[in-house]
């Protein structure tokens, strides 16, 4: 890896970082890190629920886009690419996660949602107390602005299930109001 | 006091409107990052293609070459193998004809010690000396034909067992026969 000492600061344009990047640049990559993480992260810890997971999704996030940056064409803006990568692999980790414990566990009850209390405030702490899917329906849908055929085709269930889950997770969620 | 239905649904939609679009991790992720960078290298887009491509191909061409080749060895090999098993076998079979030669002389020589033991009393003068007869007459040639047969097949185990128990039985009777009374003794038999 290269560091190389270069005038680099955050404002410059993610294009040139990204070029920066993809010829090893280690500087320019951290300054990309410095510039996206915060909004991987907290998409990761919306998908997943947990805080150590979510920590997990955007780690292996930035090691994918560094191994996958000469790929990048440009064609998007690299936010949007960034973005739908961190989706993948927050859905990856939470589907091998799931299937992980299920050989302990076979029946997994999707209605228990996460106990946690991490300390985050308004939305994302109701978030957290969702179920599984009813959380990943709606962060999708009502956060991230994804249309329910989308969200179908990432989690692999039918557009109408992905409607019913967001209208169940704002239902539990104007309850926990 | 409880919010009605209307007012938790425009408190739902202000809090997912300014729900922030960025959160701060509690710990630094960007240490473990770095160090996993440094582990694999930048991918070449082009050539891991091509080997990509390639490689089932020559995959293929390998296990068909050696599929051929051991094919090939195979078939040499068989009939030689053959030969040599062969050969391994017809030396095996003269070994063990030898041995049946050897078998037959000896068991002829102790026949012969007992029918001309100068020590023991003719058995043919017994009364009982003809079943006695009969009875080696028909073990002897019972014995020749198994010898005969195991010459033709020297492995065979279960003719080896035969044969040797037919020479043991004729030589227990031939010792059976000279312990037999004597018929007409004279004193001229016993001196």
């Amino acid at each position: 890896m290269t560091t190389g000492i270069l005038p680099l600061n955050s404002t410059m344009s993610d294009f040139d970082l990204v070029t920066l990047a993809s010829q090893g640049n280690g500087t320019a990559f951290k300054q990309l890190y410095l510039n996206h993480h915060q909004r991987i992260y907290a998409l990761s810890l919306r998908l997943c629920g947990q805080v150590a997971q979510a920590e997990e999704i955007t780690q292996e996030c930035f090691i994918l886009v560094w191994q996958k940056l000469p790929q990048f064409r440009g064609d998007s803006q690299f936010s949007t690419w960034l973005h739908s990568i961190c989706v993948n692999q927050a859905l990856s980790s939470i589907r091998k996660q799931k299937s992980f414990w299920a050989r302990f566990i076979p029946i997994e009850n999707d209605n228990e949602p996460h106990s946690t209390d991490e300390g985050y405030q308004g939305l994302d702490k109701l978030i957290l107390l969702l179920p599984e899917r009813a959380r990943m329906v709606f962060v999708l849908c009502a956060i991230e602005g994804y249309q329910h055929e989308e969200i179908a085709e990432l989690l692999g269930i039918a557009v109408g299930t992905s409607k019913t889950q967001y209208h169940r997770a704002k239902q539990l969620l104007q309850e926990m109001l | 006091m409880s919010l009605p239905p209307r007012s938790r649904e425009e408190q739902l939609e202000q809090l997912i409107a300014k729900a922030p679009k960025a959160l701060i991790p509690k710990q630094d992720l960007w240490q473990t990052i770095e160090k996993r960078m440094d582990k694999p290298l930048h991918p070449n887009t082009d050539a891991p293609k091509q080997t990509r491509h390639l490689w089932p191909q020559w995959a293929m061409a390998a296990a068909i070459l050696l599929v051929v080749f051991f094919g090939y060895q195979y078939q040499e090999e068989t009939p030689r193998g053959l030969l040599t098993a062969q050969s391994t076998n017809t030396d095996s079979d003269k070994a063990l004809q030898t041995l049946l030669t050897q078998i037959a002389a000896t068991h002829q020589g102790q026949v012969d010690a007992l029918e001309h033991s100068p020590n023991v009393p003719t058995w043919q003068a017994s009364s009982f000396s003809t079943p006695v007869e009969q009875g080696l007459e028909e073990l002897r040639r019972a014995g020749m034909q198994i010898y005969q047969a195991l010459q033709a097949n020297p492995t065979d185990k279960q003719l080896w067992q035969l044969w040797l128990w037919v020479q043991q039985r004729e030589l227990d009777l031939l010792q059976q026969g000279q312990k037999l009374p004597i018929k007409n003794s004279t004193q001229g038999n016993t001196l």
